[in-house]
């Protein structure tokens, strides 16, 4: 058989010899694996309950971040929070997927704010599309959505956000304000009358 | 050889055997072709297509070669070789003499009478004409004049046997004949120059050829043949093809027009449509062709492309992929106007426009363009000559837009929508062109559709009855392009499609003809049905249920439908229920005193009222908003 | 009364017995080659998913001449389960879809079939892979599963995270949306003004 990984017995490392695609991110998955493992010092893994330390220290990273929102240094509140999902996500793979999910759903809701509030439209859409993927699906999460996509001049994809959230949130004030400011946007588009 | 079997000496009946063989073949596919023909013809003239006036001159070219090209295929020459055997051996038939093959053996004939005639009068004739035929009676007569009349004499005699003679008769019932069994022949339709002689192991030779090789050969092919392309038209490989990749995409990549691309470039009907082309040679055909600058070859790639897409969306809908879904119809557009990716399409479809001047413009839509003066339209468009503008604005005002009028759930039969029913998706439309920006009032009549018996047996028929939609403007795809609308149903819960894709060819255009008055006054507007069945039975639970409905041109980038549907499912209204019962007849009528002579009851005059009961007021239950499913994320962030 | 001799023609008795011979030959001879071209195609196929690349590391490192550390056995071992669970789960997802397309004509039975045997071959594997846990220690077994299936999801929640970038990407790309270094946006339409988001 072939060759495609080789094997370093002092850092437990395995690299791959074949680069073809997806082979790469195998590797990577696995050496991250290893590397939770042997860093538990368990014989298998455990039941996942998160660490504890891991967890002090994201809600330090997010305390931060919220502050600067607060004070409007946007900038500065986006780094804490990317910086905060990158050591979330250095959490052992084993443990709860409900709460690594939970708490991804919470970063990436301050996190679309903090671009939203900064200008950076495409960054804030791209996270409130994976919000609502992952069925964080509340009224806001549908707004967020919207307006990015509203302040990106796509309009008509913004009416169908709106009219999708207000499926699931009949009624909401707000999602049907921005309902009609989209189909007011989509008319002038068109030059019809409103 | 055996004696037994005749062999066809004269060539009387081969001919006859082939010409019934060659018929069962050619006259079936001939009438087919012939309909199918007639049917096309009639069908193209129909509502006024945008005529195409620019057509690229490859195009053309292309276009005609595929006619001639269509008409010499090997069907068609099957076809008239079947004909031309046909004309020679009705020929052969009608030319060759027939030598009777069977004495019939026919008394009444014989003797001149008929049927049922008594035994007297059988008799009495048949003394007659035995005198007539005896042959001592004949003088004179040639040696082969005497023959004849004696066997005439003889048939005469066993004639008048078989309707007499005990024997005789129970012969001629048995077996047709008075004398008894006859010799049966048996006669088979081949030419004996064929079957004895030297040629007959070839004929041998030739037969076991026909059924231990052609015959298995033909079936196979037949069978690998059906089994090479599915129902929807497209390769069995290539929908193998389509879902392997569908199923292995990663699902954090977006899905864009160039993943389709992709797809559709590895179609296993390239092998035999471009052989020696690789998938990556198929792309840059079709880059090409978006970029309108084709080869005979990329024409060739992109003329199947819609067939492909058919499969490919009938696939990617019923893995329930909406995003893809919705890419894999816009990419359709993006061929049929030979357009590549951009947000600037819908005026990029129209003719003698400058690419450059629409990307720096900020106008989107047709729409818009329609309102600005018009040398604001020339430098939008980057077009200097007025008649090129007249060109692009009368092909843009054509292109239909969809305005929506209504959309809701229907049970046809039923007024709501009730639990566990069959129903169907009813979008009412206002076909308006880009000139149009006020917004039709359309009455209530209009909307309005016939609730007769037949029209709930079949809700589709209106849509049908609307006229088909005409040739659709596309003067760069290689081959003319029939219009249509495709719709999806998707489920607002999860948002993904749910149920299966419907095309249409059908819809009223007349509305592109009015002016922006006559439009907006709405009394001489058309109203478009589109209706979409749900295959899935409403749900045996009442409450609301939200869908999502999108209908869209397969062949122009234009004001589409994307809207939300409630149904809302209700149980049928209760009729008040009338009281059978019959009273009690009254004490000072006739009935109430026959009655109590018998001794039944009787209601007595002076009853209180409050005897009466109260009719039950029916209840319409109200039917409480059962909200879809959500995880309600309070977030205390702030 | 037809008094013509039959002319008499001598038919070994052997005739009819090769002929018999040779049908049923030709008949057996067809069969095996059939089922011969049957199953070179089934196997020469392409495999429904892509390769599986984590099943091929476990191997690869369990067979390897220096055996390395067993940590990094389990963990391959768990990188081979969590696909497995992916593939079984997708497979799950898709039977309906491949029953609707099968019944519509839209797919052949090759297809469909092949479809079928890749629901078994998982089978198999999950059964293989429960007996390697063994292996490594008793009784992992119950806790195992659990464990592959949270390591998967959360493998595919990271996947999706980080496929961000590239997805904002591709849609700018899509939409005709320019950005300037200093991060506005160049847009083909016209926008309204600064449609600042207040969410709360």
């Amino acid at each position: 058989m072939a060759a495609n990984l080789s094997y370093d017995p002092v850092t437990k490392h395995v690299s791959a010899l074949d680069t073809s695609e997806g082979y790469i991110e195998e590797v990577d998955a696995l050496n991250r694996l290893t590397k939770d493992l042997v860093s538990s010092g368990l014989e298998v893994p455990e039941n996942g309950e998160p660490s504890k330390q891991q967890t002090a220290m994201i809600q330090k990273l997010v305390n931060s971040a919220m502050d600067a929102m607060k004070r409007r240094a946007y900038a500065e509140a986006i780094k804490n929070i990317t910086v905060a999902i990158d050591a979330a996500s250095r959490r052992k793979r084993w443990e709860a997927f409900q709460v690594q999910l939970q708490e991804l759903i919470g970063f990436l809701q301050l996190r679309t704010d903090a671009y939203m509030l900064s200008a950076k439209y495409a960054d804030a859409l791209v996270d409130a599309d994976l919000l609502l993927l992952m069925t964080a699906l509340t009224a806001e999460n549908f707004l967020r959505k919207g307006i990015a996509l509203l302040n990106l001049g796509r309009y008509d994809e913004a009416r169908v956000v709106f009219e999708r959230g207000l499926c699931f949130h009949e009624g909401n004030d707000k999602l049907v304000q921005h309902l009609a400011v989209s189909k007011k946007l989509i008319a002038e588009e068109n030059g019809d009358a409103v | 050889m055996d004696s037994r079997y005749s062999y066809d000496e004269n060539s009387e009946t081969w001919p006859v055997f082939v010409l019934a063989l060659t018929s069962v073949a050619v006259v079936p596919l001939t009438i087919a072709k012939v309909y199918s023909a007639l049917s096309t013809n009639v069908e193209l003239q129909h509502q006024d297509a945008i005529e195409q006036r620019n057509i690229p001159p490859q195009v053309l070219k292309h276009r005609s070669d595929q006619k001639r090209r269509s008409s010499l295929t090997k069907k068609n020459i099957f076809l008239v070789f079947g004909w031309i055997v046909i004309a020679a051996m009705v020929y052969l038939v009608s030319t060759t003499e027939q030598t009777p093959t069977q004495n019939l053996f026919d008394p009444y004939e014989l003797l001149g009478v008929e049927f049922g005639t008594p035994e007297k009068v059988i008799k009495s004739t048949y003394r007659k004409l035995s005198v007539k035929y005896h042959p001592d009676k004949i003088k004179g007569a040639s040696e082969e004049e005497m023959k004849e009349l004696e066997e005439r004499f003889v048939l005469i005699t066993k004639a008048y046997k078989a309707l007499t003679d005990e024997e005789t008769k129970e012969n001629y019932e048995k077996y047709g004949h008075p004398d008894g069994a006859q010799p049966v022949s048996h006669g088979i339709a081949l030419p004996k120059f064929l079957v004895e002689g030297k040629s007959s192991p070839l004929l041998l030779a030739l037969y076991i050829a026909l059924i231990g090789g052609a015959l298995p050969y033909v079936v196979g092919t037949w069978w690998s043949q059906v089994k090479k392309v599915t129902k929807r038209g497209i390769y069995s490989d290539t929908a193998e093809e389509f879902i392997t990749r569908l199923m292995n995409q990663n699902p954090a990549k977006h899905v864009g027009m160039s993943t389709i691309l992709t797809w559709l470039s590895n179609a296993a009907e390239y092998k035999d449509l471009l052989p020696g082309k690789t998938p990556e040679q198929i792309y840059s055909l079709y880059e090409e062709y978006l970029n309108r600058k084709p080869s005979d070859d990329a024409l060739t790639a992109v003329s199947i492309v819609p067939t492909l897409i058919n499969g490919l969306f009938d696939i990617t809908a019923n893995f329930r992929s909406t995003e893809i879904t919705l890419t894999v119809v816009d990419t359709l557009k993006h061929f049929t106007q030979a357009l590549p990716e951009g947000p600037k399409n819908e005026l990029l479809q129209l003719p003698c426009v400058d690419t450059d001047a629409v990307n720096k413009s900020k106008i989107v839509k047709l729409g818009r363009l329609t309102t600005l003066p018009r040398d604001e339209i020339k430098q939008t468009l980057g077009i200097k000559d007025d008649a090129e503008l007249e060109e692009a604005l009368r092909v843009g005002t054509r292109i239909p837009k969809l305005d929506l009028i209504s959309a809701k759930f229907e049970v046809p039969g039923e007024t709501v929508v009730t639990p566990s029913s069959t129903s169907v998706i009813n979008v009412k439309v206002a076909v308006k062109s880009a000139r149009h920006h006020k917004k039709a009032s359309v009455s209530q009549e209009k909307l309005e559709e016939d609730q007769s018996l037949e029209a709930m047996r079949d809700p589709f028929k209106i849509v049908h009855a609307q006229p088909p939609l005409p040739l659709a403007h596309a003067p760069f795809f290689p081959s003319e392009r029939h219009s249509g609308y495709v719709g999806f149903i998707v489920l607002q819960r999860d948002g993904k499609i749910c149920d299966q894709p419907v095309l249409f060819r059908n819809l009223d255009l007349s509305n592109l003809d009015l002016s922006e008055t006559e439009f907006k006054d709405g009394k001489k507007v058309t109203v478009g049905t589109f209706k979409l069945p749900v295959s899935q039975p409403t749900p045996a639970q009442p409450g609301k249920y939200q869908f999502r409905v999108i209908i869209k041109s397969l062949d122009y980038f234009t004001q589409d439908i994307d809207t939300s549907v409630t149904m809302h499912v209700q149980e049928p209204p209760k009729i008040e229920e009338v009281n059978y019962d019959i009273p009690d007849p009254e004490e000072n009528s006739l009935a109430g005193t026959m009655a109590e002579l018998r001794g039944e009851k009787v209601k007595s005059g002076d009853s209180d009222d409050e005897d009466e009961e109260e009719s039950d007021l029916e209840e319409e239950e109200d039917f409480t908003d059962i909200n879809t499913d959500t995880e309600e994320e309070d977030d205390d962030e702030d | 009364m037809d008094e013509e001799e039959m002319p008499i023609t001598k038919i070994s008795v052997y005739t009819p017995l090769i002929y018999v011979t040779i049908m049923i030959g030709a008949l057996v001879v067809f069969s095996i080659k059939y089922r011969q071209k049957k199953l070179k195609e089934l196997t020469s196929r392409k495999p429904f998913f892509d390769r599986n690349i984590a099943k091929e590391m476990y191997f690869e490192l369990v067979n390897a001449d220096e055996k390395p550390n067993e940590q990094v056995l389990k963990a391959a071992l768990i990188r081979r389960g969590a696909e497995c669970i992916k593939r079984t789960l997708k497979l799950k997802e898709f039977t309906p879809f491949m029953n609707v397309l099968y019944h519509k004509g839209s797919i052949s039975d090759d297809l469909w079939e092949r479809f079928q045997t890749a629901q078994k071959v998982e089978e198999i594997e999950i059964q293989e892979l429960v007996q390697e846990t063994e292996k490594y220690k008793k009784g992992w077994v119950s806790k195992f599963l659990p464990l592959l299936q949270e390591v998967c999801l959360n493998e595919a929640l990271a996947k999706k995270y980080n496929g961000l970038k590239d997805k904002k990407v591709d849609l700018l790309h899509e939409w005709g949306i320019k950005v300037n270094d200093d991060g506005t946006y160049v847009f083909p339409n016209q926008t309204p003004h600064k449609q600042t988001a207040t969410v709360k």
